[in-house]
């Protein structure tokens, strides 16, 4: 197994308020994890600065190898994020969406058609991104998080909003992701813990247990 | 910049454009109250034989400065307000991308709407078209400039609760460099002064052009990423 992201102390302050305290944590190729907490606990802080959509206050965070802080722009091509937000412009296209964010990536024409297809949202290819519900806007997020076939996915509240049969499509579409490491928060552990295969309890931003499943 | 900054830049502004004419009631209403600006001026002005230099020129740019809040608040803001600005920070570009594909779509949009307001000043203010070239060329780089330092300071503003009403607020005291060197040359353009008459103004607002991309260089990043 090869490590894939690795936080070595990480604290992140707002002002006063700590919201993480010292994270140290790794996680390999292929891993699926869970990062569960009560609201508060630090989980989508941690979750945005392996995104390095955050500059951690203090503490070292290393990506494929490289240091995330001095190789942002690098190490943000290995990973792949979806937000509790959809990122996708409602005035667009999905496949217009797929293409600004892929040109980013360099994705090639194929490569639109393989991650619509593992999402199963060919027939909305070419709905704007306003007009979809609540569900397929995610479907199609997930496809343009794959876009670049990233090493590292990560995916914030990604259960929140959604009916239990979107849901387990969902964590279905999750389980063939064979050779990812996915790292997904959630305060609902029942179906999240059904595609990962570890889960990580955060409390107060520290981290306050491991579980393997 | 380097040639993938731009080229970033670049794609991050098609982007923007395709979605401001997929949605074209806020441009359109920007390019009607700059119409309509400029009929209400000559209204006003339809007793008076010749008017003072000063007053057209201020009065064009005063149109260009509120067309330039109503643009660039949006830019940053809208982001924010949907959420994909997390997408636009997962972008494997350098953060200062971000902001030149802002500030490129600002630019073209305020040039349309520049070209709109010319458009109605030679109808409506009978201006002269022989002065027409160098008042584009003055109101094109006061529009850079009010792109550029727009695009930063919707940017600063973005997290802040009345980010729209900030921005209008605080927008003119850092318009004073642009507004004033700008009034002054669109005032000798009309009075028909020569080309050379304009070179102090111009090297004002280039000054500035300057001074606000060396700030957004240093300063965005530290902006952009939380």
């Amino acid at each position: 197994m090869n490590e894939t992201v690795r936080l070595v102390d990480i604290k992140k302050n707002f002002g006063h308020i700590k919201a993480l305290r010292g994270v140290t944590l790794s996680f390999t190729d292929g891993q699926k994890t869970s990062l569960l907490g009560p609201n508060g606990a630090g989980k989508s802080t941690l979750l945005r600065i392996i995104a390095t959509q955050m500059v951690p206050s203090s503490g070292k965070l290393v990506i494929m190898g490289k240091d995330a802080n001095q190789n942002s722009v690098t190490v943000k091509r290995d990973i792949g994020v979806v937000g509790h937000r959809s990122f996708l412009y409602d005035e667009l296209t999905v496949l217009e969406n797929l293409k600004f964010y892929g040109d980013f990536v360099d994705a090639h024409e194929s490569e639109y058609d393989r991650v619509i297809r593992v999402t199963d949202i060919e027939r909305w290819k070419d709905t704007k991104a306003g007009h979809l519900s609540y569900g397929l806007r995610k479907r199609a997020d997930i496809s343009r998080a794959l876009l670049g076939n990233p090493s590292i996915l990560l995916l914030d509240e990604f259960f929140a909003g959604l009916d239990q049969e979107t849901s387990s499509t969902l964590a279905d579409y999750m389980k063939e992701l064979k050779s990812q490491t996915i790292i997904t928060t959630s305060h609902t552990p029942d179906l999240i813990n059904g595609f990962c295969d570890r889960s990580v309890y955060i409390r107060g931003g520290l981290i306050e247990k491991e579980v393997k499943l | 910049m380097s040639d993938n900054t731009l080229s970033y830049a670049l794609k991050l502004a098609r982007k923007d454009l395709i979605v401001e004419l997929r949605r074209p009631h806020e441009l359109l209403s920007i390019i009607a109250f700059t119409l309509s600006s400029i009929i209400v001026s000559s209204f006003s002005w339809r007793t008076i034989l010749i008017v003072d230099p000063l007053i057209v020129s201020a009065a064009m740019w005063i149109v260009i400065f509120f067309a330039s809040i109503l643009v660039l608040t949006t830019s940053f803001a809208r982001e924010i307000d949907r959420g994909t600005i997390d997408g636009l920070r997962s972008l494997p570009c350098p953060p200062f991308a971000v902001l030149a594909g802002k500030m490129i779509y600002g630019v073209v949009t305020l040039i349309l709407v520049l070209l709109s307001l010319i458009f109605a000043s030679l109808l409506f203010l009978n201006l002269n078209t022989g002065l027409i070239p160098s008042l584009i060329l003055i109101f094109t780089i006061g529009a850079i400039d009010f792109a550029l330092m727009g695009s930063m300071m919707s940017a600063v503003l973005m997290y802040s609760e009345g980010k729209n009403l900030l921005l209008a607020f605080l927008f003119f005291p850092v318009s004073i460099p642009i507004l004033l060197p700008g009034i002054q040359a669109g005032a000798k353009i009309l009075s028909g002064e020569p080309f050379m008459a304009l070179i102090p103004e111009l090297r004002l607002l280039f000054a500035f052009m300057l001074a606000v991309i060396a700030a957004s260089m240093t300063l965005f990043q530290e902006v952009f990423l939380e």
